[in-house]
């Protein structure tokens, strides 16, 4: 499509506008869908999001979650960001987790990694 | 030096909260920035944290300098010209002048800031025709609700008789959608209705965000709030459009 002298689609919407038309459009018709229908349909946009491999689900001690988020708030930008930038940190620091390793009897792990208490 | 002018004859649809906020985020962005006060109830010293004045008065009718009368805000690159009650009587000495809608332009002549935000009061009085006389672009904050439209239209009503009746050169820059609630069928719909008339002209919509009115209430922009008020992403992404026309 052809852009303006300011770099604006010619005629077209701006993009947040465009998007949050598309994001209404989408929450309008949820909206008139039946209950077990949306469910669904929630289901399916949360594993989409999770294969477009931007988003992942860790557990954590509740400790650390607050520690990100303070952090988050601290530096003025979002908990995802501060917790990229930690794990960044660690693997350009090539940290050697083996010290921490604990046995444990689990169907799926031999092991778990666990940090130190008295510390 | 770009003029830019707020205006919507209706009260309360975030003319002053637009105009501060992309004030100092422009100010931000390293633009020296003047903020005119053109309303008699002083919103923008207040929303700024700071006591009404009369600097506007000052200004226009008795003739002070704009140096003189522009106050420092604290903020780097921002400063305002307050007004207060005042500014009432501003708009019966000026009535009785010759040119009085050349008052705001020939003010600001010969002055020379990156960009001037002039806040309209939500009448048409002699300071809005002025205001519109005075600026290269005009913007237009409206609330999604049904009237949103009309507001929108009248406005543009009338920038057509200013044009018509003066030497203005002020176009429209844009309309802001404020108070925009994804979730409510009207937000959406009226947001669907401006973007298929006005097109491109449509900015991006601001979220209904209680942090405007808490930033508000304590004297504080946007920008000088917690990440997560949601209103910075639409104001910030405007900044992103009024960077280009200035
Ligand atoms: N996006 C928003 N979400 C919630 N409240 C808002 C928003 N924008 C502005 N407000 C609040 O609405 C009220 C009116 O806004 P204001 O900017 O003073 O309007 P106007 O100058 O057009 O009269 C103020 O209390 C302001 O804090
Ligand atoms: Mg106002």
């Amino acid at each position: 499509m052809k852009k303006d002298d300011k770099g604006f689609l010619q005629g077209g919407l701006d993009p947040a506008v465009a998007a949050a038309i598309g994001n209404g459009n989408d929450h309008q018709s949820m909206a008139s869908m039946p209950r077990n229908e949306r469910k669904k349909k929630l289901k399916k946009k949360a594993q989409q999001d999770a294969r477009n491999g931007r988003r992942a689900v860790y557990d954590m001690d509740p400790d650390v979650i607050k520690a990100i988020a303070d952090i988050a708030e601290r530096e003025k930008c979002s908990a995802s960001n501060v917790a990229e930038m930690f794990l960044r940190f660690a693997l350009s620091a090539k940290v050697d987790l083996s010290q921490f390793r604990v046995p444990v009897q689990h169907p799926r792990f031999d092991c778990k990694l666990v940090w130190p208490q008295n510390e | 030096m770009t003029i830019v002018t707020i205006a919507n004859q209706k009260g309360g649809v975030a003319k002053t909260t637009s105009a501060v906020n992309l004030g100092h985020g422009a100010a931000k962005r390293g633009l020296s920035v003047l903020v005119v006060d053109l309303d008699t109830q002083g919103n923008v010293a207040d929303a700024l944290g700071m006591d009404e004045g009369s600097d506007l008065y000052d200004w226009l009718i008795t003739g002070k300098d704009t140096e003189q009368v522009a106050q420092p805000t604290g903020r780097e690159n921002l400063r305002i010209i307050r007004s207060n009650k005042t500014t009432a009587q501003l708009k019966v000495a000026a009535s009785g002048m010759d040119f009085r809608e050349m008052i705001v332009a020939n003010a600001l002549q010969a002055y020379e800031d990156d960009l001037i935000i002039l806040d309209c009061p939500p009448s048409v009085d002699i300071l809005h025709t002025a205001a519109l006389v005075a600026a290269d672009w005009l913007l237009i904050p409206t609330k999604l609700d049904q009237f949103a439209i009309k507001g929108v239209i009248e406005m543009l009503r009338s920038l057509d008789s200013v044009q018509r009746a003066t030497r203005s050169n002020c176009k429209l820059a844009g309309i802001i959608p404020t108070f925009y609630d994804q979730v409510t069928s009207e937000s959406h719909a009226q947001l669907k209705n401006l973007a298929e008339q006005y097109k491109s002209l449509v900015w991006p919509p601001v979220a209904a965000d209680t942090n405007c009115r808490v930033a508000n209430r304590v004297g504080k922009t946007l920008w000088e709030m917690p990440v997560n008020a949601r209103a910075k992403v639409g104001y910030t992404a405007c900044l992103d459009r009024l960077m280009k026309i200035i």
